[in-house]
């Protein structure tokens, strides 16, 4: 039976994994720039003179924010249009696993855990939580409605 | 010598094809105009050539239509045909299938499927008919493009091959100029790291020589002339003039005038939109041009040329000129805007309204232009590359619009900004002017009025935006320590308008490569970018269009943006410049009234025809003192500097003397008639202060009035 | 030894079509962009066995560029010309052949049609 290897990695409190060929690389955490109106685009990474965004983990899930002073990890994924960085909690082994453990996501899973979540692979005394990278990082930004405390002026006084 | 495999050999073909189709537009429209030997041999070389390189790849389908070309050709060539509006309208479309087909094969590798037999048979029964000076039946023809649209719109998103490279291949230039950025950003690393050593300073000096003429050398590659883009204009104008059943010529001046490729690509679409306005909107037809006795034939002139750091390109005719009345009418029929704001707007902010969606500029539904739509598209378009739009009045009385344009897009100036501990880069083009006040100066200067505020720049009222009130930042820690109460401002132009960023701090200007925002960034619409800093910390850079729409600093869609129980209820709040005349009367005028506050000394007060007048702004603007007019004891004539309100109305100024500007205020008024005194509108409380509101139309009869009325004042 | 051939013609598809075909007929190949471009790699002195032709190119064309070729004795009379046209005329054939031109080829042509052409004019064994 096929094995198939799983870069494994921990955010609030679960075990996650992803394809290993989906992963570019791990590193460790990095100065980021905090993108305006935006809560699970976390910042933007300079990965070697390219930059990438960092997509928040627990965010995208709507688990429990990190607890300040807790430093998140990156993990690079290859996209479809250059790499995008997820923020895990840990990182944890690469585990063999075979179609023998895959199982359905439960039906009692969050919506936020159905998106992204394609499936769960049983492991020795834990669960692993197989992430559809590509949906992963399918988030966006929508401008939230203009401040309407804001100035809206007329081009007179504009000008 | 490598040899080239199928799919290279085919790309030349490609590429060497396009360029000699471009040409071709221009050729055969000038072939139309007059026979000229030379110009029948480089049109036939083009289409012999293509035909020729088709036969070799295979292309039969290709090669068949450029053979009946060729025949065509031979027969205009050896003087036994004369190419009229039939024969060229033939030949236009046979260019337009060519450079259809081209796309085809682009992506198919192959022109399987191409087939334009019926357009063969045409240029076929074109080489055999009668030389078609005879002819005439020019009513029933249609232009070229129109015709071709249905042969070719398959292959259309293929179009324009050979507009994609340059001799060299543009991905490989792409990639050089890349690393040419990175190299900007290791040099401005290094020219950060200090000079403690001083071999290593000036090295990195040499270093910043290098990367300096390297990066402007690298430009220059980019670089294309504006004649590119006008090749094909000689065509359009044709198409278009014979859809409007008008006579146009067209005049180039600046073709030589060079913009990086990018940008060209960029302005292709807003530039035709403005060719067909002209001819379709604003040249007349020949009976109504006799009518007024300018020449049957219109003419449009497209001028390039550069302007300080940035390329303006100009569209100008000679026709009917723009309606201004006609814009807002459709402006305030559309609910773009309301009647009695759109009343207020000076003429160009009028004639601006044409750029909001939906807007026309004339009453005609036409098959060229369509009912207006476009102009905002314009905008658009050139806003996104970080150009403006100007309208200006051609000197003849036609239209005459101005885009201006940033040369280049890839490494820009940019000022360096701080908010709450982050940096923003702010394109350098956008920005007007750095203004720097201390708390006192700025709890003086910024009138603050429900969360509106204003800052008077030299009598210029100007909006002010904080940059993380804007964005949302929250307070960082960076913010809090080393912070003074200072107040930033960079004044931005944003399209018609200007504003104040405020900002906590404000660092260099430096060079930056932009580089574009991820997949997952792109509704940021206050970003059009990021960079990268010396640092190798990672800066967003503002787009400040994106922020003056976001913030509302712009003509707003009304009818969009609000609720119509809203708009009621905003329309009672007026906001009001306060002052005072004599020794204790509180006088309000509303704001929007207001062009200028400023300040003239008296001695340059001088008396005309009998009124009293002050040199303004290249002109002669008249003066009135209120206190005369409201029959109150001026206290401020001692006073080496008069307090003037600029009120602006139908183009024309005219200044009011106060003897103080006290406050800026929006408030919700409840007026009460004061039908007893003249010149005054009513009585209203402000700031818990019985004010007087200035009945300003009154007061404008003084001056558009009877010069006995001035007198009288005076 | 491989012997070598000039092609001239304006467009770069085209000699690159022929540049491969003659590489794999066991010729070493040379291209010029136009008939100017080809008088000025013949003055450095290289030597060429045989030369291809475009009929129609611009500022000097083919048969002009053959005329200037054989009227010159700088230029090794030895070398062999082939016009390439695509215009199937016989008195533009004639005016070519009448120029100096050892052999005329018509487009579209196959390698082995290339080849026949060399065969004629001695070039290929």
């Amino acid at each position: 039976m096929a094995t198939q290897q799983f870069c494994t990695f921990r955010a609030g409190g679960e075990l996650f994994g992803v394809e290993v060929e989906r992963v570019q690389e791990v590193i460790n955490y990095q100065q980021m720039t905090p993108i305006p109106y935006s809560s699970a685009l976390r910042g933007l990474i300079n990965l070697r003179g390219q930059i990438i965004v960092a997509i928040d983990l627990r965010t995208r899930l709507r688990m429990e924010e990190r607890p300040s002073g807790y430093a998140p990890m990156n993990v690079v994924l290859r996209g479809d249009d250059g790499a995008v960085s997820l923020l895990v909690d840990e990182i944890c082994d690469v585990v063999n696993v075979t179609e023998k453990t895959f199982e359905a996501v439960p039906v009692t899973m969050s919506a936020a855990f159905k998106e992204i979540i394609s499936g769960v692979h049983k492991l020795d005394g834990d669960l692993m939580l197989v992430l559809d990278a590509q949906h992963a990082i399918n988030v966006g930004i929508e401008m939230p409605e203009a401040n309407s405390a804001g100035p809206a002026l007329s081009p007179k006084e504009a000008n | 010598m490598a040899r080239k495999n199928f799919d290279e050999i085919l790309k030349e073909f490609l590429d060497e094809s396009s360029e000699g189709l471009q040409q071709l537009d221009t050729l055969l429209v000038k072939l139309e105009h007059g026979r000229d030997a030379a110009r029948v041999d480089d049109i036939f070389r083009v289409i012999h050539s293509i035909k020729g390189t088709s036969g070799l790849l295979g292309l039969n389908n290709l090669e068949m239509l450029a053979h009946a070309g060729e025949d065509l050709l031979t027969e205009i060539r050896d003087g036994n045909l004369i190419a009229g509006k039939e024969i060229t309208t033939a030949l236009l479309q046979m260019v337009d299938s060519l450079r259809a087909a081209m796309g085809l094969v682009a992506e198919k590798k192959s022109d399987a499927g191409f087939n334009a037999s019926s357009l063969i048979a045409r240029l076929e029964s074109l080489k055999d008919s009668e030389s078609e000076a005879v002819l005439g039946q020019e009513e029933s023809l249609e232009p070229a493009a129109a015709e071709a649209e249905q042969d070719v719109a398959a292959a259309r998103a293929h179009n324009g091959v050979g507009a994609q490279h340059l001799r060299v291949d543009v991905s490989l230039l792409d990639k050089l100029m890349n690393m040419v950025g990175e190299l900007v950003l290791v040099r401005n690393q290094i020219m950060q790291l200090g000079h403690s050593n001083s071999a290593i300073t000036s090295s990195s000096q040499k270093l910043h020589q290098i990367t300096t003429e390297l990066q402007e050398g690298m430009m220059k590659t980019r670089m294309q002339p504006v004649s590119n883009l006008w090749d094909r204009v000689p065509r359009l104008v044709r198409d278009v003039s014979i859809t409007c059943n008008k006579q146009v010529r067209v005049e180039f001046e600046g073709g030589e005038t060079e913009l990086d490729k990018t940008i060209l690509e960029a302005i292709k679409d807003p530039l035709t939109h403005l060719i067909r306005n002209a001819i379709d909107h604003g040249i007349e037809t020949p009976a109504e041009r006799r009518a007024k006795s300018k020449p049957e034939e219109g003419t449009i002139i497209l001028r390039a040329y550069h302007d300080g750091g940035q390329v303006c390109i100009e569209v100008s005719d000679d026709g009917k000129g723009i309606d201004t009345a006609r814009i807002v009418a459709d402006a305030v029929d559309k609910g773009s805007i309301s009647a009695d704001r759109a009343a207020r707007l000076s003429e160009r902010e009028q004639k601006a309204l044409m750029f909001l969606p939906g807007v026309s500029t004339s009453d005609d539904i036409t098959k060229v232009s369509g009912r207006g739509v476009g102009m905002d598209v314009v905008k658009t378009n050139t806003e996104r590359i970080g150009g403006t739009v100007d309208i200006l009045t051609a000197s003849n009385g036609g239209a005459c619009f101005r885009l201006t344009i940033p040369l280049t897009l890839a490494i820009i100036p940019a000022l360096v900004v701080v908010s709450r501990g982050i940096r923003y880069a702010i394109p350098q083009v956008n920005i007007l002017e750095l203004v720097r006040l201390s708390a006192d100066q700025a709890a003086a200067g910024i009138e603050e009025a429900r969360g509106c505020s204003v800052y008077r720049l030299r009598g210029r009222l100007i909006p002010i935006l904080y940059l993380h009130e804007v964005l949302r930042l929250k307070d960082g820690d960076a913010r809090r320590g080393q912070q003074s109460d200072d107040v930033n401002l960079v004044i931005l132009q944003a399209g018609l308008h200007s504003f104040g960023l405020a900002v906590d701090d404000i660092n260099d200007t430096e060079e930056i490569v932009v580089k574009p925002l991820a997949r997952q960034l792109k509704g940021l619409t206050v970003c059009s970018g990021a960079t990268i800093m010396g640092d190798g910390a990672v800066a967003l850079i503002i787009d400040v269009i994106g922020l003056a729409r976001r913030a509302g600093v712009e003509v707003q869609n009304e009818a969009q943006s609000r609720t119509a129980a809203a708009a009621e209820q905003d329309a009672k709040i007026e906001r009001l410049v306060i002052f005072r005349v004599g020794k204790d009367q509180r006088l309000a005028m509303p704001l929007h009234l207001v062009a200028r506050l400023e300040e003239f000394p008296r001695n340059k007060l001088e008396t005309s025809a009998g009124q009293l007048v002050v040199q303004y702004r290249g002109g002669v603007m008249p003066v009135v003192k209120l206190a005369r007019v409201l029959n109150l004891e001026s206290d401020s004539e001692g006073s080496d500097l008069a307090q003037v309100i600029v009120y602006e109305k139908q183009g024309k100024s005219v200044g009011l003397i106060v003897d103080e500007i006290v406050d800026i205020v929006e408030e919700r008024l409840t007026v009460h008639e004061a039908d007893f005194q003249k010149n005054i509108r009513g009585r209203a409380v402000i700031q818990g202060r019985v004010t007087d509101l200035l009945e300003i139309p009154h007061i404008s009869e003084l001056w558009t009035g009877a010069a006995e009325t001035v007198r009288g004042v005076n | 030894m491989r012997q070598r051939a000039l092609i001239v013609d304006d467009s770069q598809a085209t000699r690159s079509m022929l540049a491969t075909m003659m590489d794999e007929l066991g010729f070493d190949v040379e291209e010029a962009f136009d008939g100017a471009n080809a008088i000025a790699i013949l003055r450095t002195g290289m030597t060429f066995d045989v030369l291809l032709v475009d009929w129609n190119m611009p500022n000097v064309d083919g048969v002009q560029f053959v005329r200037a070729v054989r009227n010159d004795p700088f230029y090794n009379q030895q070398i062999r010309l082939i016009m390439v046209t695509s215009v199937d005329e016989p008195n533009l054939m004639e005016k070519a052949l009448g120029a100096g031109a050892n052999e005329y080829l018509m487009k579209p042509f196959t390698k082995e049609m290339l080849a026949d052409k060399l065969t004629l004019i001695g070039m290929t064994r």
